[in-house]
């Protein structure tokens, strides 16, 4: 029997004496493609840095394909908060991408790894923009980027923090379109506030909210959903009755 | 003023301060695009300890700045590296603290340290030929490690933490990073000394920043930028020495030059409506 892609047994962390994270459980099998909702500051980035290997749980024991996150380097690709970003690096579109293939122990030649990353760009559609500085981009377009950077890499996994925070629903739309088509080749795990959408893409879908409420199902209940938020939320229509997190646009915009 | 050229100490000055401009454009673009500016000002200050501890001990002055702004740079790196935020106050005790230790070192010195303000605001005038040896061997190794690492570099400067995800080994370049830093701060030491090496560092790459997207192109015009303003500060402080018998040292002037450039290139660059700068 194979180590599942993502195990984590008992996961607790906090910052200080504030529990962000209290006994998660999750087991993630081989082509899992789960969203994990839930509020501002309940953990979900936290969940995903714990997985990575960035922040190391203060209990319990995480596995990446039955190894530490540290020994299983390069085995994830992460696709971090947009906002979190600073586009105004002097880079462009290539060398961006080409950070995904500097892992140890890949020994390609500068022309390979060039060759790589305009493949993947391909696969984005993104394949005019190599030249561009990553400052000149749209929102949509830079998140397409920092998608091909984790898959320039061939990850296992995908992780994706928040892909569609800062971009119109259209473009939210192409983007879970390519997670789904990823989604036959990969396991993948995104984290995002956006329940309308997400719940039509993924194949699971879970709660976190400081604890993580996670049936192996599609299925979000109402009453998941009020564990979670504790408040009810509309899920069926698409603007919710009461915003549950504050607007996105004053933070997505430069 | 042209004459200048004809003297060998001038010559020497120019040398000086033209190899210094490479690293220092080499290492100012990693300075300013990973925003560690105020960790190279702390190292410099740091590297101040050192040299008054030279004149206390009696081994030379830079030895014990390069000393001391290597061990800073490890220090300050490995709790980076730990706490990965949070470090301001760390830097700003390095900073006096460096400062504090080279004056008591100096002033416990038996026998006077007549050099001791050339340290503060650099003396490119009279620089040894270690000096040059010493500079040129840290440009090429500069130009070696820039080759060799370009894009690790530039991952690691860029997104530290996709970069660790990747597989990138971060600590050990970000450690390189500094180290290289220190090494160029006390090499600047001398241009224009402790208390301005800071600009002389960084400014040129923030103007290099505004006209060019990258790395590599931002090293070539921060180079080009500061071996501009080196060579006009030396000029014109000779200048003024020898038609007005003015003596005032070349490293302010230096500054002066770079920081009214940076103003001319923020408008320009503001004016044109090119891409966001730093």
């Amino acid at each position: 029997m194979s180590a599942p892609p993502i195990l984590l047994r008992d996961v607790s962390y906090s910052y200080g004496r504030m529990p962000v994270l209290e006994s998660v459980d999750l087991r993630l099998d081989d082509g899992d493609f789960l969203g994990i909702i839930g509020p501002n500051a309940g953990g979900k980035t936290t969940l995903l840095k714990i997985v990575l290997g960035l922040l190391t749980p203060d209990r319990g024991t995480v596995e990446v394909f039955g190894h530490s996150p540290a020994e299983n380097r390069g085995v994830i690709g992460y696709v971090p908060q947009y906002a979190r970003f600073d586009a105004s690096f002097p880079i462009d579109v290539l060398d961006t991408v080409r950070m995904g293939r500097l892992g140890i122990g890949r020994r390609e030649r500068s022309k390979e790894s060039r060759r790589a990353a305009l493949a993947v760009l391909e696969r984005v559609d993104l394949s005019g923009m190599a030249g561009e500085q990553i400052g000149q981009l749209s929102g949509g377009q830079l998140q397409r980027v920092l998608i091909a950077r984790a898959l320039a890499s061939e990850p296992r996994i995908l992780l994706l923090d928040e892909p569609t925070a800062s971009v119109d629903t259209r473009v939210g739309r192409s983007v879970y379109e390519l997670l789904e088509r990823l989604s036959e080749q990969m396991t993948i795990v995104l984290v995002s506030h956006d329940i309308g959408v997400i719940s039509r893409y993924v194949k699971t879908i879970a709660c976190l909210n400081v604890r993580l409420h996670y049936h192996h199902s599609h299925e979000l209940t109402d009453e998941m959903v009020e564990v979670a938020y504790g408040c009810p939320v509309d899920l069926v229509a698409h603007g919710h009755p009461h915003r549950v997190l504050p607007s996105h646009e004053s933070v997505g915009d430069r | 003023m042209i004459g200048a050229l004809e003297y060998e100490f001038f010559q020497r000055a120019l040398a000086a301060g033209l190899l210094a401009a490479v690293a220092s454009g080499i290492v100012g673009t990693f300075v300013v695009a990973r925003r560690i500016a105020s960790i190279s000002g702390g190292l410099a200050h740091a590297a101040f300890g050192g040299i008054g501890l030279g004149y206390l001990v009696g081994f030379p002055p830079m030895a014990g700045a390069l000393a001391f702004g290597l061990l800073s740079a490890l220090g300050i790196g490995v709790v980076e590296l730990r706490l990965r935020q949070g470090l301001d106050t760390l830097i700003a005790m390095v900073w006096a603290v460096g400062m504090a230790l080279g004056i008591i070192f100096a002033s416990l010195a038996p026998g006077a340290t007549p050099d001791l303000l050339s340290y503060l605001f650099g003396n490119i005038l009279f620089v040894p030929p270690a000096y040059l040896w010493f500079t040129a061997i840290l440009d090429v190794f500069l130009v070696v490690v820039v080759i060799r690492l370009y894009h690790p570099l530039q991952a690691v400067a860029f997104d530290e933490e996709f970069s660790w995800v990747a597989g990138v080994p971060v600590a050990a370049l970000f450690l390189l990073l500094l180290g290289l830093t220190a090494v160029t701060v006390v090499v600047l030491i001398r241009v224009v000394g402790v208390i301005l090496v800071i600009a002389l560092l960084t400014i040129p790459a923030a103007i290099a920043r505004h006209w060019t997207g990258g790395l590599d192109r931002m090293m070539v015009l921060a180079t080009a930028i500061g071996a501009v303003c080196i060579t006009a500060g030396l000029f014109i402080s000779y200048w003024l020495s020898a038609s007005a018998g003015l003596d005032i040292p070349t490293g302010p002037f230096i500054i002066l030059l770079v920081a009214s450039l940076y103003v001319v290139s923020a408008i320009a660059h503001s004016l044109l409506g090119r891409r966001r700068g730093v």
